[in-house]
């Protein structure tokens, strides 16, 4: 799992005046909840946490959020992001307070490694799930699965429960749902 | 073509075009994507043309998803005819594009074969797009 620091101050002005006004100054709303913590609004410096976004680019990664002024370190996971649908730029994000040792779920993406066999063959490579959902604890999790597809002939597929998931971790969902696919040559 | 089955009404009023794309603005099945990043309508031909496009370019292989659908029946009055009368007949099917609709995705297929075939589509069509991939978006 990977993990980040990112620093935070808590945000006393309200309102999207008040919001508009930090994001020109180059900093982002947010809020930090949990399920036994109180709702916190915070500002992130948009450049550090936009950095951090590209560099974690949607997969599970810990935060430890030092808020200035506040007691300790937080540890966080980015549960909601609002971006400009244009310049793709933060608008808004949303942080959720774990903890290390209770269990987690959370969606891995997968990554598709190689070239399948079948493909050389002339089938075409079909990717039908792009993430799955493991169950543990978070430092536990990884923060992608890695799947070699370069086994894969013609009309094969590859299924949930084929995944190289890590021992300490439970998969959720359908063992037998189709990750990735080729199709039969000429089919 | 891209034509709905059936319809309430014929007709429709133009409407405008305000905002942006709320729905439909981020990349959800491929690797690449063609994005609107100015407001228009696109009619089923020119999403046909930009369709074809891709599929030249890329030949056999990969999967291409179309994220817009001409939905909204545009009218046309016939030539050198004089003003009234009621509105026109019925012309053909357009979508309304709000800035940042994800309008073509692909996946399956070499970085620079999906970024030179959404180049070829983004020609093809009456707006301003840019191309967008998994790793450089938030």
């Amino acid at each position: 799992m990977l993990q980040f620091e990112v620093s935070a101050s808590v945000r006393r002005n309200f309102g999207k005046g008040a919001a508009r006004g930090l994001r020109r100054d180059g900093k982002t709303p947010a809020v930090l909840y949990g399920p036994k913590t109180e709702p916190i609004s915070l500002v992130i410096d948009t450049k550090d946490m936009t950095k951090v976004l590209l560099t974690i680019q949607r997969r599970n990664a810990v935060l430890s959020l030092d808020i200035e002024g506040g007691s300790g370190k937080r540890h966080v996971v980015v549960q909601e992001l609002q971006s400009d649908p244009i310049n793709d730029t933060l608008i808004h994000a949303d942080f959720y307070e774990i903890s290390l040792d209770a269990p987690m779920v959370l969606e891995v993406p997968l990554q598709y490694k190689g070239k399948a066999r079948g493909v050389e063959m002339g089938g075409d490579f079909v990717i039908s799930r792009h993430s799955i959902t493991l169950k543990g604890k978070v430092l536990d999790i990884p923060d992608s699965v890695e799947v070699d597809v370069s086994e894969l002939d013609p009309g094969a597929a590859l299924t949930c429960g084929q995944l190289p998931i890590p021992a300490k971790v439970s998969l959720v969902g359908d063992a037998e749902a189709v990750c990735a696919s080729v199709t039969a040559v000429g089919g | 073509m891209l034509s709905p089955k059936k319809v309430k009404h014929r007709k429709q009023m133009k409407g405008r075009l305000t905002g942006l794309a709320l729905r439909g603005s981020t990349l959800a099945f491929g690797e690449y994507a063609l994005k609107a990043v100015e407001c228009g309508r696109l009619t089923s031909q020119q999403i046909e043309a930009a369709r074809i496009a891709i599929n030249r370019k890329v030949k056999r292989g990969g999967q291409m998803w179309i994220r817009i659908f001409p939905d909204k029946p545009f009218t046309k009055k016939p030539a050198e005819t004089r003003m009234g009368s009621g509105k026109g007949a019925h012309e053909g099917w357009m979508a309304p594009i709000r800035p940042g609709r994800i309008l073509y995705e692909l996946s399956g297929v070499e970085e620079e074969l999906a970024l030179e075939a959404l180049r070829l589509a983004a020609n093809k069509l009456p707006l301003a797009t840019k191309i967008i991939t998994r790793g450089n978006t938030l």
